[in-house]
């Protein structure tokens, strides 16, 4: 009964955050990756397998499951492979223990070949440890998530400098962290906050960074143009990363990114890894890479002649194409662009890509 | 999280929880041939039921508790509850269904709701056909606000929306003009605007508030949230049947009872409801071009069986579609999961559902096909409704407004002319009311021929296999709030549905005879004597060119006669109007006679009670007119309450005409009589306009021949009018600025 009782409440959660999902009442995407991995973990803790085979199978279709509630959402989609992935090194670790691991894995990431088949392993072994090390390795995920901003934040006093001026777009958790930081550690800098429409996030960003006693600025989208020639670096948050090192962020911040390469101008990404995704913006079976949200920021429901007349597009995100980009800030430290495809190789493994 | 939120809720029951009344039910059958079979709240739209558009919209307003009230088919209503969602473990809100066959609007379910006493605090008072994004609880808080503040009174705060006139999904019987007192929201004044041109407000408005404002560019969300009072108020009050008699019995009683109703207007967020075939269609266009985020068919109408993808300019399309090589999904386009769609075919502005098979080069434009639709190849069809399991054999066109009901078949190789309305079966009793054929000339035999002869047609008309029988709108005349609402046909502009009337009565003497009936059921009265009158049916009166008594409305001689002994005891016993029509309504439910039949005969009774005063027979004798004119002066305003709105004058017109057919001497007459009671302002010229215009007879028939004649005999009259109308619409129009 008790066993009855934890699956229908398992069953309820997912159905309960898949909702969420759904109606976008998520909190920020730190928020969606600690439920996602906390969602994983009770999956995980609640599996029946005999084989890790039957564990990767169990969590890939629930994962799939909470992946449809929003397939937008990459952040769900990264945190499934993280575990996939972390599924697949406990079982190596535990079948082999100690002998080369650190040294092997690496060589087989960097190896074009795919991993799995490398040893012809098929996951079928049964090991009894193995679920107790997942938890323990998953939650260390969870702890690692959890301290991504701040460990971002702490690299802001290398990249802000003395009497800057900065432009940022919309709000971005990460971003305004990471300013907030590095007020605090006493550099005086300008911040010019765009404001972000149709959906107007920049207001609520620049009043948090004025409380923080930051020289901010609030300017609309159309004068981000004439500004950029007077700006120092243009730092912006981003919903997530592709695997090209593109990003999938607010609209407005291709035009941005554009505008800053026009200009000359340094573009700085701040971004946890966990967003980073191993998909393109263009692979077909990527459901949507976009989403788009009601016509009513756009354009007044009221007006009868107009409504029938056009179609509105009011799409949430932009691409920017990695070449826009100069550099990335990470809980990993900053890295180039170019390097995004290594961190992929690192944080999923190939199999997985495909849900 | 979900275990605990629900017991957290169950703490707090006593103190603090929203409640929600979803009336599953419409009272009313404005889409005809669809919904006997099923209710209307589970009628797709975009592929999902409409209720649970209206659960979603209760969900996200944070309701726990809802009340699901269902009346017609309401076994399918709970069935569908029972499986949904909202009944399983994570549901943020419990759903109890009640089921009451007696209820007829909803005032009744009110007041059963009040007998059952299960409402404990401000509730939201909804359809069950809702499509809204909106944060109701906000309301709620404004409302409880007021409550609790300043506003003790407040019983009801309604929910309109700012859509413009003419606005694709205002609809038309819902266009209504209100008066806000500026600042607070308190509704003021409150007229459905759907019958009259000119607007009237009180002048005591004007002077009692400095700040009004007046709102024509609103629409009605049929969201209300309530005070625990209201059901109370609907039981204290019995004639109230609808939300609009309460709202109006609030405002005018004010004074006495206290009771205000406040408005919230949103504007960013999206509310409707869908009422009829216009609004099913604007409503399921909002969807599309996603008015209603998040309740769009990608994200809400996706779960663990179907998924689906949004593509570039609103194409939806489920991921086991299967589209063929050259097919092409335009512009705002669903199609369901399992749904084949042919080579060549081009789909436009459609939403199709799921398992539905579209044959090669069909070209589909603004039309609804429901589950397990077959068009098969070369068929067009615009603007038309497919319910599911409907059949479309090769090359049928079907053009707008038509309605194919369940598992309706046509074809192949024929064209279903614009608005047509098909069942799969015979429309028959247990659905409307029968009586209405029995009117002419048929015997039961007869109509069971006439059945036949109807299949038999049918197949002619509507193709080798088909199987399709005609739908005729029963046309509800003791039906709620409209009167006459001048319902376009749904896809057709209004010039458009004058020529489908025309071309139809053109086409089909069948058509025609349906019509006939409709016509007739209009006046119905109650049938008495049917066959003593058999002998004189086939009389016709040659001075009139056509069978008077065929066409007439039944009356209970024994009322009439005793309407007229009432009218005359009150005339010498000067009996006060009031007092005289608690009499005539005594009178209407000794005898049984609907209200129709009273307002039918109360023009010529008035005439007749001048003949009898003077003691002369009836005739054209000018002291007799001027006898009648006194009359009709005199009880102009027991007239006035009684012939209220355009479908009461209209009958009291056709009252006033079967008068006078039946006394030759008075035919040339009728237009004084008509101007009596148009100075007496009981008929609006409107009124008199419609009648004289009033064109839905089929040629031929009886109505449409008396319907000439009376014409012919109101013709002088009906000229100065138009002549005196158009001299005073200057005016009117610098009034109206």
């Amino acid at each position: 009964m008790p066993d009855g009782d934890k699956t229908n409440d398992l069953k309820e959660r997912i159905a309960l955050f898949v909702d969420e999902l759904k109606k976008g009442s998520t909190n920020g995407s730190c928020d969606i990756a600690i439920k996602t991995i906390n969602l994983l973990i009770r999956i995980i803790s609640q599996a029946k397998f005999t084989s890790a085979r039957d564990l990767l199978k169990h969590v890939r279709t629930e994962g799939k499951n909470i992946q449809a509630g929003d397939p937008s959402e990459n952040i769900v989609g990264n945190m499934v492979r993280r575990v996939l992935k972390i599924i697949r090194e406990e079982y190596r670790m535990l079948l082999s223990p100690a002998d080369e691991s650190n040294l092997s894995s690496d060589m087989q990431s960097l190896s074009i070949s795919d991993a799995g088949d490398e040893d012809g392993d098929d996951y079928s072994k049964s090991l009894p440890n193995l679920k107790a090390s997942v938890i323990e390795a998953v939650t260390e995920l969870k702890t690692e998530i959890e301290g991504c901003v701040e460990n971002i934040a702490a690299l802001a006093p290398s990249y802000i400098h003395k009497n800057d001026i900065i432009l940022t777009i919309g709000r971005s958790r990460t971003v305004e962290a990471f300013l907030k930081n590095a007020a605090f550690k006493g550099i005086q800098f300008q911040v010019l906050v765009s404001e972000g429409a149709p959906f107007y996030q920049g207001h609520e960003m620049a009043k948090n960074l004025a409380m923080a006693k930051i020289n901010t600025t609030l300017i609309t989208e159309c004068q981000i143009g004439t500004i950029m020639p007077r700006v120092n670096k243009v730092i912006i948050g981003t919903h997530s990363f592709m695997a090209n090192g593109g990003l999938k962020a607010a609209t407005g911040a291709n035009i941005t990114a554009v505008l800053a390469k026009e200009h000359n101008k340094h573009v700085i990404v701040c971004s946890s890894l966990y967003k980073l995704s191993p998909l393109f913006h263009t692979t077909p079976k990527h459901a949507s890479f976009n989403k788009f949200a009601s016509p009513a920021e756009l354009l007044d429901y009221e007006d009868a002649e107009l409504l029938s007349k056009v179609e509105v597009i009011a799409p949430i995100f932009d691409y920017v194409p990695p070449e826009l980009i100069s550099m990335v800030v990470s809980n990993n430290g900053a890295q180039s662009v170019s390097y995004v495809y290594r961190l992929v190789k690192d944080f999923y493994h190939p199999d997985d890509v495909e849900l | 999280m979900a275990p605990k939120g629900k017991s957290r809720n169950e703490d707090l029951v006593q103190e603090d929880i929203l409640q929600a009344v979803v009336i599953a039910d419409s009272f009313n059958v404005r889409f005809g041939p669809i919904t006997y079979k099923k209710p209307r709240t589970l009628l797709p739209l975009v592929n999902i039921p409409l209720i649970e558009y209206t659960f979603e919209a209760l969900a996200a307003s944070g309701v726990q508790e809802v009340f699901v009230f269902c009346c017609h088919l309401g076994d399918q209503v709970r069935e569908h509850i029972k499986k949904s969602k909202w009944m399983q473990g994570g549901s943020p809100m419990t759903v109890t269904t009640l089921m009451s066959d007696s209820c007829l609007s909803m005032g009744d379910a009110l007041r059963e709701i009040d007998a059952k006493s299960l409402i404990r605090n401000d509730f939201i008072l909804i359809t069950g056909d809702l499509v809204s994004n909106m944060d109701i609880s906000q309301v709620v808080k404004e409302h409880k606000a007021r409550t609790h503040g300043k506003d003790k009174s407040s019983v009801m705060t309604l929910v309109y929306k700012v859509a413009l006139p003419g606005h694709r999904t205002r609809s038309k019987e819902d266009d209504m003009f209100l008066v806000e007192e500026g600042g607070t929201g308190r509704l003021l004044y409150f007229q459905k605007s759907h019958d009259s041109r000119k607007i009237k407000i009180p002048m005591d408005i004007m002077l009692e508030h400095d700040d009004i404002i007046s709102h024509n560019d609103l629409m009605d969300c049929h969201i209300s949230v309530c005070s625990p009072v209201v059901p109370t108020l609907f039981t204290d009050n019995f004639d109230y049947q609808t939300r609009d008699d309460f709202v109006k019995g609030i405002l005018v009683n004010e004074e006495i009872m206290g009771n205000k109703i406040h408005l919230s207007i949103i504007r960013d967020k999206y509310a409707a409801r869908v009422s009829n075939m216009h609004t099913y269609d604007a409503i399921s266009k909002d969807v599309i071009t996603r008015w209603t985020y998040p309740l769009v068919p990608d994200l809400f109408g996706s779960n663990q069986s179907e998924r689906i993808k949004y593509g570039r300019h609103n194409v939806y399309c489920s991921e086991d579609v299967t589209l063929s090589r050259g097919c092409e999904l335009c512009q705002d386009v669903v199609v369901g999961s399992g749904t084949e769609i042919g080579s060549g075919s081009v789909v436009s502005g459609c939403v199709v559902g799921r398992n539905c098979k579209i044959g090669e080069n069909v070209i589909l434009r603004n039309s609804y096909l429901w589950d397990n639709v077959t068009v098969e190849d070369n068929c067009e069809i615009d603007t038309a409704l497919l319910c599911s399991g409907v059949k479309v054999l090769n090359n049928v066109i079907i053009k707008k407004g038509v309605i194919l009901a369940w598992e309706v078949v046509v074809g192949p190789d024929v064209t279903v002319p614009q608005g047509t309305q098909l069942m799969s079966e015979p429309q028959s009793d247990g659905f409307d009311d029968t009586e209405s054929f029995g009117e002419d000339d048929m015997t039961t035999d007869n109509k069971i021929s006439n059945g036949k002869e109807d299949s038999v047609q049918d197949t002619e008309k509507y193709g080798q296999r088909s199987k399709a029988y005609l739908y005729k709108p029963d046309v509800d005349s003791d039906n709620e709030e409209e009167g006459l609402v001048v319902d376009v046909t749904w896809g057709l502009s209004a010039s458009d549905s004058e020529d489908h009337l025309s071309d139809n009565s053109e086409e089909d003497d069948d058509d025609s005879r349906k019509e006939q009936d409709v016509e007739s059921d209009l006046e119905e009265g109650e049938p008495v004597d049917l066959e003593s009158d058999d002998e004189d049916e086939d009389v016709v009166d040659s001075s009139l060119g056509f069978n008077p008594k065929a066409c007439m409305m039944e009356r209970n001689s024994a009322f009439y006669q005793e309407l007229l002994d009432t009218f005359l005891r009150a005339n010498s016993d000067k009996i006060s109007d009031d007092n005289l029509i608690l009499e005539i309504n005594s009178l209407k439910h000794a005898y049984t006679v609907p209200i129709d039949q009273v307002i039918h005969s109360l023009p010529s009774t008035l005439i007749e009670m001048a003949a009898q005063e003077l003691k002369i027979p009836i005739s054209a004798e000018p002291q007799l007119l001027a006898a009648a004119k006194k009359n009709i002066e005199q009880y102009s305003s027991l007239l006035c309450y009684y012939i209220k709105n355009n479908e009461t004058k209209l009958i009291a017109i056709n009252g006033l005409g079967d008068f006078v057919i039946k006394h030759k001497d008075l035919q040339p007459r009728l237009p004084q009589f008509l101007n009596f009671l148009y100075d007496a302002d009981v008929l609006s010229e409107q009124a008199l306009f419609g009648w004289f215009e009033s064109s839905n007879f089929s040629p031929g028939s009886n109505e449409a021949l008396r319907h000439s004649f009376l014409k012919r005999l109101a013709q002088p009259f009906i000229k100065w009018l138009r002549e005196a109308e158009e001299e005073s619409s200057d005016d009117d129009d610098e009034e109206e600025d």
